[in-house]
């Protein structure tokens, strides 16, 4: 089983590094950060201390645009389909599809971003920053894993998948943003919060992604 | 036991004919409550010794609040027994909520930023009650988009128990970690351990007001709920002509 | 000689959007068996493949006296990967199944060679239904599920494919195939049909 999953891990990954949705996700953070600096006019970034909420927005939706192609590939070419045939368990493909999309739409941006926050703002002590992203991508990667299962069965599946995820991710944000920005404050509150809802997320949203996919391949 | 009855009722036609009476007798409730509230709220409870007479917005601002919480925790529990036991008539009542709970939500966002204005002086604050309506606004959206846009394919009804009940997992967090992020809105003062710390003149009107608007709301659903029986009616017929 | 029951189908009825596909389908398959489901499109016959791995729900009674896990199902999509290699695809797929057949006799056998180290959104239709043929061999399963397995095939490949199930057959595998069109490759004397209406 674990042979298995493996196996199909390395499937996952191989196939975010050859079609370019990986590179893609990343190159949309970096682009969409540049949007704030221009849209709040010249020099006022360390000011107004908009860094730490552009990149956290800027990480929502380079999420949001890579969810979409979570699940579609394998459920069109009918791979989701022979998996479930041969008695491949499900949970072992939601696993391993949640964790290369994280690998490649959560990581990266979690460690780019604190570089990123140093260049634009000077600020130097980013390591809450990177914990929080840490935490906070892998949680919208759990919570968008079953609204993209759900979405394979409708052909316009973009822009309906991302107004709904959009409310569902208020939580993270909130606390991510929070909890990036109490750079002197010995509580942390807020990175015990995101610990909470991403150990609930682990359990609760990989369940119902399989039994959403279960319900989707017939 | 309850499985039997429920699949006794499960059954559209005889739903039809058991939901009749109820919607009947919802609709005169619903009016009388109505008529006999709204006097008594606008006539003859007394204003408010701070906020004078906007006070009486409350009447439609609270009750619509409440009732558009419920639909969703209705929905919620249809949707679930849909999953658990399978009858389509559960779902078909579940999809017809979210368009009368997206209406009382922004009766309630309406009402409430115009009391906002002159007791808060904006019509808007982003404090954490509002802004989880405002959420919960989007979500009852997203719901109704989902209908629309599975309308044309085979797992729509799955699809819209899960979605829902994914909704029902996270609009506790939500609001939450609204309360978190930012708190201004007036403490509840009705439903509290330590009874209701409105007064009893203004307590009245405010219980018949909720009770008028739910027997509305109840109305408005089995409504919803008889025309969409009707509706799969027609379509059936026509997959087999 | 007796061969052994491997499926048995009893009044099988399928049913999509409040809506009866097909109704009381029965036959028995034994080893060595060939069934080959007729019927015109839109009667079914991708729903009663689906109906036999258990994939759609169904009423009346599907009895396999195997491992449910091991029947090979080929269906409209082929579970290929555009960016894959055609050998890449059958490494992949041996390590799932945990597999030890040669992998080299089934390339020889659909003269996968080739194209063997090209990007599958390179081929052309045929090879690569030749090439999900293979995932099938792999698989060792005593079943083969094919839903049309002939569509948009030239004539020799349409034999090459006749070839592969008569040598599954004569190893004592079963093989249920849906086609609307011609069966005349496929004389075998397990033959039967099963048509739905």
């Amino acid at each position: 089983m674990f042979k298995v999953f493996i196996a199909i891990l390395q499937k996952d990954l191989r196939e975010n590094f050859l079609s370019n949705k990986a590179w893609f996700s990343i190159s949309f953070f970096m682009l969409s950060l540049l949007i704030f600096p221009l849209s709040f006019g010249k020099g006022n970034l360390e000011e107004q201390n908009i860094i730490i909420p552009a990149i956290w927005i800027a990480a929502l939706f380079s999420n949001l645009i890579a969810l979409e192609q979570m699940y579609k590939d394998d459920f069109k070419d009918g791979t989701l389909l022979y998996y479930s045939i041969n008695g491949i368990s499900m949970s072992i493909i939601v696993v391993a599809k949640c964790i290369s999309h994280w690998l490649f739409c959560g990581l990266p941006i979690a460690i780019i971003a604190p570089i990123c926050s140093y260049i634009f703002s000077g600020e130097s002590n980013n390591f809450y920053l990177f914990l929080t992203l840490f935490l906070g991508t892998a949680i919208l990667t759990l919570i968008g894993s079953p609204i993209s299962a759900i979405m394979l069965g409708i052909s316009a599946r973009g822009p309906m998948l991302t107004f709904i995820t959009l409310p569902f991710y208020l939580p993270t944000i909130i606390f991510g943003v929070m909890g990036s920005n109490v750079t002197n404050n010995n509580i942390n509150a807020e990175i015990y919060l995101l610990l909470a809802i991403l150990s609930l997320g682990i359990v609760i949203f990989p369940i119902l992604t399989i039994k959403i996919l279960r319900t989707v391949i017939n | 036991m309850l499985l039997k009855k429920i699949h006794r009722f499960a059954n559209p036609n005889k739903f039809l004919k058991v939901i009749y009476p109820f919607k009947k007798i919802s609709l005169y409730m619903a009016v009388f409550l109505l008529f006999i509230g709204l006097m008594d709220a606008l006539l003859f409870s007394p204003p408010d010794y701070q906020q004078s007479q906007t006070v009486r917005i409350m009447y439609i601002h609270v009750p619509s609040a409440w009732v558009s919480l419920l639909a969703y925790i209705m929905i919620f529990f249809f949707s679930l027994m849909y999953i658990i036991w399978k009858f389509p008539l559960f779902i078909l009542i579940a999809k017809e909520i979210p368009i009368i709970g997206i209406s009382f939500t922004l009766i309630t966002l309406v009402t409430g930023s115009l009391w906002g204005k002159p007791t808060w002086g904006t019509y808007w604050v982003w404090d954490a009650r509002l802004t989880s309506f405002l959420v919960l606004l989007f979500i009852y959206m997203g719901l109704i988009f989902l209908e629309k846009a599975f309308k044309f394919s085979n797992n729509g009804d799955i699809s819209f128990a899960y979605i829902s009940i994914i909704g029902a997992i996270n609009i506790p967090v939500i609001k939450f970690s609204v309360d978190w992020w930012n708190t201004l809105h007036q403490p509840a003062s009705v439903f509290r351990l330590d009874g209701p710390t409105i007064s009893a003149e203004m307590l009245i009107p405010l219980i018949i007001m909720s009770l008028g608007i739910l027997f509305l709301f109840f109305f408005l659903a089995l409504t919803n709920v008889e025309s969409a029986i009707q509706e799969k009616k027609i379509n059936s017929q026509n997959f087999r002509g | 000689m007796k061969n052994k029951l491997i499926l048995s189908v009893e009044k099988l009825q399928c049913k999509r959007n409040n809506f009866i596909l097909f109704n009381c389908i029965s036959f028995k398959v034994f080893e060595g068996g060939l069934v080959i489901i007729k019927g015109n499109n839109g009667t079914g016959k991708t729903s009663l493949l689906h109906s036999l791995c258990g994939l759609v729900s169904f009423e009346g009674k599907v009895n396999w006296k195997i491992e449910k896990k091991k029947i090979g199902y080929l269906g409209h999509h082929m579970g290929l990967k555009d960016y894959e290699t055609a050998e890449e695809f059958i490494a992949f797929w041996k390590k799932i199944y945990n597999s030890k057949v040669n992998s080299d006799k089934i390339i020889k056998f659909f003269s996968l060679d080739k194209f063997l180290y090209k990007p599958i959104g390179a081929l052309s239709f045929g090879q690569k239904k030749k090439l999900s043929f293979a995932r099938l061999l792999l698989l060792e399963s005593k079943i083969w599920l094919l839903d049309e397995p002939f569509s948009g095939m030239d004539n020799k490949n349409k034999k090459l494919i006749a070839d592969a199930i008569k040598r599954h057959i004569n190893k004592k595998g079963i093989t249920i195939l849906s086609t609307h069109d011609q069966t005349k490759l496929l004389n075998i004397h397990t033959k039967q049909e099963v048509r739905i209406v």
